[in-house]
């Protein structure tokens, strides 16, 4: 057996070849058994290559293989997963591709990853924390399902599955977790999405909040406005979405 | 001997909750000795997870086994996930948790798999210090898991057995012994199988698990729990059981999920070299 660093320094350097992007023969060297090291890196690659795709699908098909693979190494070399949760891993690769896929010549492909791990993510959100809840009041703080993400992006990209003929916008997106389990997406006026905003976290009662989006919106609250409002928060309880107000 | 704890678990043939199976295998509840889940896939995490996990434990006893955890890690130990994990733990009730004598990351960085540490006197102390650790911040009983590895770590294979018994003797710990996993390493690294397991003592033997492997084309085998358990790890698990006694014993597998029926034909088939192994041990 050749003789190895410290434990510590050899863990380093294993988790350094696995993830750099072109390691040399030396590298694996240092690890010991080197033949078998190149197994680990691509045994270690390919695992994370998939979760990422899994995250990713229709992202991964627009980009194309290489392109993807691309993205992927860039990440591994430049800033590798630091989450233990393996379902979170694309979340890192996404934060660090993002600024890539921004600069691309099809201005709706970091809007498409940015939607499809948004939907990953909310499939995940724990809700079992949320605080204790009775009917719906105004003159309570709402709570809201933590199973919920506000996205806004520029083109329709929750819309068109197989084509990429989307639509320039912007658009509000509401992503929540059905009680099924399914993110469903629903797309909100610039209004709603304020509204629904301010529902998040807070101690103000719901009146409160609902007046003072009205009022930075230059809306005056009216009767069309009380029954849209009043339609809103019944589909939205209706839905799991708002789960109440704050015992 | 086992602790009042550890003895009163059901013993028997149990099967891992894996997504692609979970709402079939839950809609029928079939007769499992119990079910193994990974805690790291259930915490903090809300949705489909969480109501498969709560219906497991309605009708299964239940046992975990980490992914993260990784006795062989060199660096410090997460505060918060020991927090969470405890906490976990208490929920669903085990009775021992276990983890693998490996280590999964370094400074931070995670692999997402099961990575090597070499058989030194440098890593046994990191081991026992970390499990020492962990068994008191999650006041659990605790047991490590032998693994698979490929990158030779020894001149004498038979090294890694007595790695494990050193940490077992040092540290007061449990084994999760990993039967398909020796017989792996002894197809790739060259040793007799029944030797590896003669070293280990029985009374440490907590649990076990039994999984397929891939032969690849030029001979090497990798645990990949994608394949159904080939002869010789039946074998090695019979001579195992007569060895140690009742145990429970999962069966692994994680990729390449067949069908229920399949799953389930292997349980039937790994509960006959149970019952055969301990009529003559007289311990069934
Ligand atoms: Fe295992």
């Amino acid at each position: 057996m050749t003789t190895l660093p410290p434990l510590e320094e050899l863990q380093r350097n294993a988790l350094d070849t696995c993830f750099k992007r072109a390691p040399t023969d030396a590298d694996f060297e240092r690890l010991g058994d080197a033949k078998r090291w190149r197994v680990y890196r691509s045994m270690v690659r390919a695992r994370l290559r998939r979760v990422n795709e899994a995250a990713l699908p229709r992202t991964r098909r627009a980009l194309g293989d290489a392109a993807f693979g691309e993205l992927f190494s860039a990440w591994l070399d430049e800033a590798p997963p630091r989450t233990r949760y393996f379902r979170e891993v694309p979340m890192g690769l996404l934060e660090h591709a993002l600024p890539c896929l921004a600069q691309d010549e099809r201005p709706w492909l970091a809007d498409l990853a940015r939607y499809e791990l948004a939907t990953w993510r909310v499939k995940q959100l724990d809700d079992r924390e949320v605080p204790p809840t009775s009917d719906l009041s105004f003159d309570r703080p709402p709570v809201l399902t933590p199973a919920l993400e506000l996205l806004d992006v520029g083109w329709s990209v929750h819309r068109a599955r197989k084509t990429h003929d989307y639509r320039k916008g912007p658009f509000h997106l509401a992503i929540y977790r059905s009680r099924d389990h399914r993110a469903v997406t629903m797309e909100l006026n610039p209004l709603a999405r304020d509204l629904v905003k301010s529902w998040r976290g807070g101690d103000e009662p719901l009146t409160e909040r609902v007046r003072r989006v009205a009022e930075e919106r230059n809306t005056a609250i009216d009767q069309g406005f009380l029954e849209s409002l009043g339609a809103m928060l019944a589909d939205f309880l209706e839905r799991g979405i708002v789960l109440g107000s704050r015992a | 001997m086992l602790s009042a704890v550890t003895a009163s678990f059901p013993n028997g043939i149990g099967l891992g909750l894996r997504f692609d199976m979970a709402r079939r295998f839950l809609d029928e509840q079939p007769d499992v000795a119990f079910v193994e889940i990974h805690p790291e896939n259930y915490l903090r995490r809300g949705g489909l997870y969480r109501e498969l996990l709560d219906r497991t434990l309605q009708r299964y006893p239940v046992l975990t086994h980490g992914l993260t955890m990784c006795f062989g890690h060199s660096s410090p130990f997460d505060r918060d996930y020991l927090h969470d994990l405890k906490r976990f733990l208490r929920e669903v009730r085990t009775p021992w948790h276990s983890d693998h004598l490996c280590f999964g990351g370094a400074g931070g960085v995670f692999a997402h798999d099961l990575l090597p540490i070499p058989f030194t006197e440098e890593a046994l102390t990191t081991v026992v210090q970390r499990f020492t650790e962990a068994r008191d911040a999650l006041d659990v009983e605790l047991a490590f898991e032998n693994v698979s590895y490929y990158a030779a770590q020894s001149d004498d294979p038979l090294d890694e057995a007595r790695f494990c018994v050193e940490v077992l003797e040092r540290a007061d710990a449990k084994i999760m012994l990993d039967v398909n996993n020796v017989f792996v390493n002894s197809r790739n690294f060259g040793f007799d199988p029944r030797a590896w397991i003669d070293l280990i003592p029985p009374q440490r033997v907590v649990q076990m698990h039994v999984a397929g492997h891939l032969v690849r084309a030029d001979g090497l085998r990798i645990d990949t729990h994608g394949e159904p358990i080939p002869d010789g790890v039946y074998d090695l698990l019979e001579y195992t059981l007569r060895r140690v006694g009742p145990r429970p014993v999962l069966l692994e597998r994680d990729n390449n999920i067949p069908t229920l029926e399949e799953l389930l034909a292997e349980v039937r088939r790994l509960e006959a070299v149970y019952e055969r192994a301990l009529e003559t041990t007289g311990a069934a």
